[in-house]
């Protein structure tokens, strides 16, 4: 099978330096090639190749992260997952996998982040149990202080 | 620390103004809610306890034993 994921319109050097206007326009909408001696240089929107990096980046990570998991191996991109039960672990991977998976649909790669610092924050506080436990304990509302100032 | 008041004063649930300081704790934490007062190790961990308009502030101070 072949698929073309890429395709885009090439433009000679001299007619890229006569007709400016008119390839960068076309470059904001779709990249264009042009061709520099044998050399080939891509001129596009900036904000799509933020969004293409930024997509690398994360799938990159969440890819490694997860043959980690299905390895059962110790984690080297999210050491702290140690300190999570092993149903968290299971969930911390789901819920990365379905996040990346809406994030590269939408470029939205914010709640990909909030995932990632929220499960590394409940494996800090997990690592050290006398602080899970009191802030797993219930309150006693006859014991609050209100906080002046 | 008064930029941590204001804030559970104001907007305690609110990521888009905490400028990534905000943790939302997951199972077996969840509920819980983490504000990085600085950089290294200072927190506050709260609940929100809706009914009664509160923030409940479960620890702060240094990460223990860290």
């Amino acid at each position: 099978m072949v698929s073309t994921v890429f395709s885009d319109s090439i433009v000679n050097a001299t007619d890229l330096r006569n007709n400016q206007k008119q390839w960068f326009e076309k470059a904001y909408i779709k990249p264009i090639t042009v061709n520099y001696g044998r050399r080939q240089l891509a001129i596009m929107n900036r904000e799509q190749v933020g969004r293409l990096y930024a997509a690398q980046h994360y799938s990159e990570l969440v890819l490694k992260a997860c043959e980690e998991f299905s390895e059962n191996s110790k984690s080297t991109i999210f050491p702290w997952i140690e300190y999570l039960s092993n149903e968290g672990k299971t969930k911390f991977h789901s819920e990365l996998l379905r996040q990346t998976i809406q994030s590269i649909i939408t470029g939205d790669w914010a709640k990909v982040e909030y995932i990632i610092d929220d499960w590394k924050a409940t494996a800090e506080v997990e690592r050290n149990p006398a602080l899970a436990a009191v802030l797993k304990s219930k309150e006693d509302p006859s014991q609050y202080v209100e906080i002046e100032g | 620390m008064n930029e941590c008041k204001d804030f559970l004063r104001k907007t305690p649930a609110d990521r888009n103004r905490a400028a990534g300081r905000l943790k939302k704790l997951k199972p077996p934490l969840q509920g819980i809610l983490q504000y990085d007062v600085t950089k290294d190790d200072v927190r506050v961990w709260y609940r929100i306890d809706k009914n009664e308009y509160n923030v409940v502030i479960k620890y702060a101070g240094h990460h223990p034993n860290w």
